[in-house]
């Protein structure tokens, strides 16, 4: 007998031991990091990596144009590595959102298995409510072979180019020395 | 930045240029056979009338000449001048000269400008394709994105990094380790791969300048010559003409060469120095990386020449450069291929983690991913 019963026995123990996967005020407040980064840091990566794919999408049809009229093989595999970067930024966008999405997925599933666990996660949501409506809207970078669409805004002049990379800490330099006069 | 070079503007000046090499071509032919008829200089003992030809447009100028081989004094003409008066005969024979040469002198000089302008354009051509500017604005979006990426990013941007110790389960690892962790490699390495695109834009861009403004010093110096020419043809002189410029002719070096390509895992970005070639390759061919070319020639067809085996030399010169910047990007291909392998997690770990791409965990609650208050292990 103890064949037929044991099975279930411990398909039952398993059961238990999956939803044994944590518990208490700590657990809750783990579990509300696990959902605010899947609801909020994620998507605000993945959306900027999005927005990388974007512009390297259009570089690469600017390059794809130019080598094209250049008529070297130079052009070409410059092309080739802005659409290698593109798929890179794309492929990194996409997998940044889809684990967002499973960690508040992942979040919502240890709210489940735990009253404590649940009622923290539901106390500080209500408290960061501002941050969590602040999270990215999702919009995907378009994809290999989508149209290269006219791009917004102002192209940075050489000062303003200049005075953003000496804010970012990378001074203009000369070959062989500083720069002087903004070459 | 507007471009300083202009295709447009160098065609308008090659159009000039060769028709100033039609123009001291066809001097020089009218010259060439009103010296070789005899036109140039009287029959002694003969009546002749003294005709006057203007030629040239740019400095125009006149020359004296004789259409007739002339008869001899006295009322009625002698078909046997030479012979009767023992004068030496500077004509084959009696009578007007044919000057259909100087009408052919025209034609000769205008197939010459088709066929040379011709030859020219095959080599120029391909240098013109494209604007300096488009090379400007692809380098510019990149340093944009680049600066964007660069302070947008944080190492522990989720803030997950202190909570990562209370998870765990073999999902909670690879989440971690295999995932959340190598994405500051990550980040780091796609920051290095649009520097590194940056600095292949600029060396594309360096080649591309420096070729055209090449170009550009080479037929200002040919019209240089051309010029001194027609002016030593306005004062009766034939003697060569010198002039020199600054070309790309045998190697892409100076700016081209101080492209920096940034190596993968170093902390400093190369913008900087991009942002320097950005600017400076357009404005003209700098004295420390241009070679001297020299156009000395006496005619029309020795500047072309010389103009000619210089823009090839050009030409060349351009597409090794290109060459070059092919070279930079197979270095980028391989170094990504290297960083998809990735490096090893560990001494203790034979597994590798790629830093090129992330790669997507799986999670789950359950068995593999659960929170140290759990009653497990305990």
């Amino acid at each position: 007998m103890t064949t037929t019963t044991a099975p279930t026995t411990t398909a039952a123990s398993h059961r238990q031991q999956d939803r044994d996967l944590g518990s208490g005020s700590r657990f809750g407040a783990d579990v509300y990091e696990l959902y605010e980064a899947g609801h909020v840091a994620f998507p605000d990566l993945a959306e900027l990596y999005s927005h990388a794919a974007t512009e390297l999408h259009h570089v690469h049809g600017l390059l794809t144009g130019i080598a094209g009229r250049l008529g070297r093989s130079g052009g070409w595999a410059v092309a080739d590595q802005s659409e290698q970067v593109c798929d890179a930024a794309r492929v990194t966008a996409h997998r940044l959102h889809r684990t967002g999405e499973a960690l508040v997925e992942l979040a919502d599933d240890f709210r489940r298995t735990d009253d404590g666990a649940a009622h923290a996660l539901r106390r500080l949501t209500r408290e960061h409510r501002d941050l969590l409506s602040s999270a990215a809207a999702w919009s995907p970078p378009p994809g290999p072979g989508d149209p290269v669409g006219c791009r917004p805004g102002e192209l940075l002049d050489d000062a303003a180019m200049d005075e953003r990379l000496t804010e970012a800490g990378v001074a203009p330099v000369a070959p062989l020395g500083p720069l002087a006069g903004g070459g | 930045m507007p471009d300083t070079f202009c295709a447009t503007r160098l065609r308008h000046d090659l159009d000039e240029l060769y028709d100033l090499l039609a123009e001291l071509l066809e001097i020089d032919l009218v010259l060439d056979g009103l010296e070789a008829h005899g036109c140039l200089t009287p029959s002694p003992g003969f009546v002749q009338a003294a005709r006057t030809m203007t030629l040239g447009r740019t400095e125009p100028f006149e020359v004296h000449y004789y259409d007739t081989t002339g008869r001899p004094p006295g009322p009625a003409p002698d078909p046997y001048p030479t012979q009767r008066l023992g004068l030496p005969a500077p004509h084959p024979g009696l009578g007007p000269i044919d000057m259909g040469f100087l009408a052919d002198a025209g034609a000769e000089a205008g197939a010459f400008r088709a066929a040379a302008r011709s030859a020219l354009d095959q080599l120029v051509d391909p240098l013109l394709r494209v604007r300096s500017s488009e090379l400007r604005s692809v380098a510019g979006f990149l340093v944009e994105l680049y600066l964007t990426l660069d302070v947008s990013i944080q190492d522990d941007f989720a803030g997950l990094r202190n909570e990562g110790a209370d998870w765990e389960g073999a999902a909670a690892d690879a989440f971690f380790d295999g995932f959340y962790e190598p994405l500051v490699q990550i980040r780091a390495n796609h920051l290095w791969a649009i520097d590194y695109l940056t600095s292949l834009t600029a060396h594309l861009k360096a080649v591309n300048d420096l070729g055209q403004q090449s170009l550009a010093n080479l037929v200002g110096c040919a019209s240089e010559v051309v010029r001194d020419q027609l002016h030593q043809r306005h004062q009766s002189s034939r003697g060569p003409s010198a002039a020199s410029t600054l070309a790309l002719l045998t190697a892409v070096t100076g700016v081209v060469g101080a492209v920096i390509f940034p190596v993968a895992g170093a902390a400093a970005a190369t913008l900087g120095t991009i942002s320097y070639v950005l600017g400076y390759a357009a404005s003209q061919v700098p004295t420390d990386v241009g070679e001297t070319a020299e156009i000395t020639a006496g005619s029309a067809r020795e500047i072309h020449t010389r103009l000619l085996q210089h823009v090839h030399a050009v030409a060349d010169t351009v597409r090794q450069g290109y060459d070059e910047t092919h070279g930079h990007a197979s270095s980028m291909r391989a170094t990504i291929a290297s960083l998809e392998v990735g490096a090893a997690t560990g001494e203790a770990s034979p597994s590798r983690v790629g830093t090129w791409l992330p790669r997507q965990p799986h999670l789950a609650a359950g068995p593999g991913f659960f929170h140290e208050t759990s009653g497990r292990g305990l």
